[in-house]
């Protein structure tokens, strides 16, 4: 009887012991409940198997690229990776890290961060993500054309579910030294089609949030070139030009791409985006103040 | 009398304006832009209250001590990013006053609730300083 409590304990204390050693070879954990994840393609679409070969790039009646569902469809867009580095979902013409033109200062508190595991992110308290950062949250985003109103909204699922205005109308951008400006978390976005491309020229950024993942400085002089293709039925392509002059000495350039999603979260076909909230389970602010 | 007040105290209200839209605009952005407040003084008793607002604009880090009718503006302002010191000149107005030298370290540099510590040297005398950037 001892002998099997004994067998018993030592089971355990071995569990015990292998668990421990499983979690302290994982990454270290961050403090945001919505983890940074995965350098590459985070969850949505997770489950989904191995695909074969992707359809067409859908368009519209008038011939110009559908970056939504097509009619009577349904579907997302997942996240993508990183706008610097190579791996995964990177684009191949993508800058390393060790090349990009940082001022001396912003080289110094993007080390700083990296350091800290992005303990600081504001995105671990549910800030809203701006610029590329957007597109690097788990559970994706649908863009929803509005023709009527001149203007493609950006709906995400992820973080505090927030969403994004891209005006088609022409409409000049604002002026960063007008005393009315009020800077934002996902900036001022004109947007124009130049062939099968959108491209989307922004300012007017706060410096509240993390532009991308990881901890990129960007300050409030921030102007981004987006540029979204849909190569096909499949891929969403990203690639996005940023002007920072007082934190980067020239403009550089990176991008990734991100995968239609056909299925729930949890894998079950349907392909919509959950109900999710940032805010609903964060249970860490008053730990990082 | 009054005309003069009332220009006294728009002018007022426009630098304490001022220096609340630094805070709206930077949280993230260059580690020293925004409003930090805290204390000088020689003792742990006696303190003095102070104000620092600066702004960056892609080359030079400028700002000033105390926004208000007593407003310092600093003439010189230096960063070292490699260990994050900082040295700040500045010259109060008046015929007697002393120029005022600080030099001070960003701890914990990442935080958006960071301080600067260190030095405020007036003269032959010597202060700690710490001031902590507003949320």
């Amino acid at each position: 009887m001892i002998g099997t409590h004994v067998n018993r304990l030592m089971l355990f204390a071995g569990a015990a012991v292998l668990s421990s050693l499983s979690w302290a070879l994982l990454p270290t954990p961050t403090v945001a409940q919505q983890p940074p994840g995965p350098r590459e393609t985070p969850g949505p679409g997770r489950g989904r198997g191995e695909r074969g070969p992707s359809k067409p790039t859908p368009r519209h009646a008038s011939g110009r690229v559908n970056l939504g569902a097509p009619p009577g469809g349904s579907g997302f867009w997942g996240g993508g990776g990183s706008m610097v580095g190579r791996r995964g979902s990177s684009l191949p013409t993508n800058h390393d890290v060790s090349e990009l033109p940082f001022q001396p200062w912003s080289k110094a508190l993007y080390d700083a961060r990296l350091k800290q595991g992005e303990k600081d992110d504001p995105h671990a308290r549910c800030l809203p993500p701006g610029g590329p950062r957007q597109f690097q949250t788990p559970n994706g985003f649908e863009f929803i054309e509005q023709p009527d109103r001149k203007r493609i909204t950006i709906i995400f699922g992820g973080g505090p579910r927030s969403w994004r205005f891209i005006y088609l109308d022409g409409r000049p951008l604002p002026k960063l030294d007008d005393a009315d400006l009020i800077p934002t978390y996902f900036g001022y976005s004109m947007g124009r089609w130049e062939g099968d491309t959108l491209i989307v020229e922004s300012t007017g950024y706060n410096e509240k949030f993390w532009f991308h993942r990881g901890g990129l400085p960007h300050t409030d002089a921030l102007h981004l070139t987006e540029r979204f293709s849909r190569p096909d039925f499949d891929t969403l392509k990203y690639e996005v030009t940023v002007d920072d002059p007082k934190a980067y000495t020239r403009s550089w350039r990176g991008g990734f791409t991100m995968p239609w999603t056909y299925t729930n979260w949890d894998g079950s076909p349907g392909g919509e985006m959950q109900e999710y909230f940032c805010q609903d389970n964060e249970r860490d602010y008053s730990r990082l103040r | 009398m009054r005309p003069t007040s009332g220009r006294t105290f728009g002018v007022v209200l426009a630098i304490v304006c001022g220096a609340s839209a630094a805070v709206a605009r930077a949280q993230e952005g260059h580690p020293l832009v925004g409003t930090w407040h805290g204390t000088w003084g020689p003792t742990a008793t006696e303190r003095h209250d102070v104000t620092v607002v600066l702004e960056f604009d892609g080359k030079a880090v400028t700002g000033m001590l105390n926004p208000g009718p007593d407003s310092v503006r600093f003439d010189k302002v230096t960063l070292d990013p490699g260990n994050w010191s900082v040295h700040f000149e500045a010259t109060p107005k008046g015929t007697n006053a002393m120029p005022i030298v600080i030099d001070a370290t960003i701890q914990d540099v990442t935080n958006r609730r960071r301080s600067l510590v260190g030095t405020w040297t007036q003269g032959s005398m010597k202060s700690d300083f710490k001031v902590t950037r507003d949320d």
